[in-house]
């Protein structure tokens, strides 16, 4: 009995591992409330909450500037991205898709027909709603066939099956 | 000899909404009051869409509710789909069910309809032995092109409901051609993906109809699909291709597609195909008859 009092170091990791989870779990619930409260505040005091203003960032290439890709070319580019998403390669994606400029960018999401609710949108925004049309593209080629899916888990329990079959 | 039968075109999705029971009767209207070709429209929907819309431009004053007078014969006398299916599962009896114009009602002189009834909903708890239903519609077809009653139809077109019922199963077993009208959103485009890789098991081992799939409802600008749909017909050419290759189907993706337009809701209650759109179908119809075996 005494072998079994205390957790496994596995066990506690199993556990700490939930509690952390439990905790942003809370975390986000309570920022959600802090958001909500801040948008009534800001809608009653308006005066409270200046915007802020003089602090320059650095301006990305504007978006009305010409992009280098052609819609051919942005669809090959589409299509070669498509390929890494299906692969699971989306840090690959997320690379090649940040080394494009802002015009490129923009240009690649309207070829691909994906709309925004912005009218000057972030590089980041960009990329989210172009990463969003590939998800689209690898869920619309997957099928997941029940009966192959069992037939295969099936001969991996019995490998004799296949010699059956063959 | 000419082969004389039929050719027979099924509209299926299992995603609702996507327009098949509008383009089912804009096809048959267009082909029938535009050429020569006689055609027979099945509604095999419980839900009945097809119907009602028909029953609905009687209402308008039009043809004076002469189609629902008919429908309420064709029930009293037993002479609706619902029947024929009856007539058919009986044990032990040859399919005694005659064809005439009690059982198919006459739109105009070229566009023929065979209507649903609400009893379809409940054949799936009556008929359980699938491959009893199977040559259903096979053995009513050559019903319908023997009977000295009724015309030699060039086309026959089935508005199929949006799941695998029986019915469907039995139009799918015999049809030429399958047309999945598929609209520029996802979830429609999932849709055809689950028809396209399942469609071999379910079937087998009847041959595999021919696949057409369009897109429907397509936004334009300038004429000319938007990008968005554009987005959407490359991804669904592409899934059609892939499962061509895998399931070894033979799946193709229209060139031609349908634009999205608000007329095209009242087309069958409301007297016709929108001028606009009549090119569309008649593009439709010729992607069709090309790819018809």
């Amino acid at each position: 009995m005494t072998d079994n009092l205390f957790n496994t170091p596995a066990e506690e990791v199993d556990r700490l591992v939930a509690e952390l989870s439990e905790t942003k779990g809370a975390l986000r619930e309570l920022s959600g409330k802090l958001t909500r409260i801040e948008t009534r505040l800001k809608r009653v005091f308006p005066q409270a909450f200046p915007k802020r203003t003089g602090e320059r960032r650095e301006k990305p290439l504007a978006e009305s500037e010409p992009a280098t890709l052609n819609p051919e070319t942005a669809i090959a580019l589409y299509e070669e991205l498509v390929e890494h998403a299906r692969n699971d390669r989306f840090e690959e994606v997320h690379r090649k898709l940040s080394s494009l400029s802002l015009p490129d960018l923009s240009f690649l999401r309207r070829e691909l027909g994906a709309s925004l609710g912005k009218r000057k949108p972030s590089p980041k925004t960009l990329i989210e709603v172009i990463v969003g049309r590939l998800r689209e593209s690898v869920m619309l080629s997957k099928h997941t066939n029940r009966q192959e899916l069992l037939d295969q888990s099936d001969l991996q329990r019995d490998p004799s099956k296949e010699r059956e079959k063959s | 000899m000419a082969d004389k039968s039929p050719k027979t075109i099924a509209t299926i999705n299992f995603k609702g909404g996507v327009g098949k029971t509008t383009v089912t009767w804009c096809l048959g209207d267009v082909l029938s009051s535009m050429s020569n070709q006689r055609v027979l429209m099945f509604d095999l929907d419980a839900q009945m869409s097809l119907t009602q819309a028909i029953a609905l431009n009687e209402d308008t004053g039009h043809l004076h509710d002469k189609f629902g007078k008919w429908y309420e014969s064709s029930v009293a006398h037993k002479k609706t789909i619902f029947d024929a299916l009856d007539a058919f599962t009986k044990p032990a009896q040859h399919f005694d069910f005659g064809v005439g114009f009690d059982f198919i009602y006459q739109i105009t002189n070229q566009f023929h309809f065979v209507p649903s009834v609400e009893d379809l909903y409940w054949q799936e708890l009556e008929v359980f032995d699938r491959d009893g239903v199977k040559d259903f519609i096979r053995r009513l077809l050559g019903k319908i092109a023997n009977s000295s009653k009724v015309p030699r139809y060039d086309f026959v077109l089935f508005d199929c409901p949006p799941s695998f019922t029986l019915l469907s199963y039995s139009v799918l077993s015999c049809c030429d051609l399958v047309l999945i009208p598929v609209n520029p959103d996802f979830f429609a485009s999932r849709g055809v993906s689950l028809i396209l890789n399942s469609l071999r098991m379910r079937i087998e081992p009847h041959p595999i109809p021919r696949i057409g799939v369009f897109m429907n409802k397509a936004k334009t600008y300038a004429n000319a699909p938007t990008k968005e749909v554009r987005f959407y017909m490359r991804e669904v050419e592409r899934g059609c291709s892939e499962a061509a290759q895998k399931q070894r189907i033979d799946a193709r993706f229209f060139k031609s597609f349908v634009r999205e337009r608000v007329g095209i809701k009242r087309a069958i209650t409301g007297g016709g195909v929108p001028a606009d759109l009549v090119a569309d179908f008649q593009n439709l119809w010729h992607e069709c008859v090309q790819y018809l075996p």
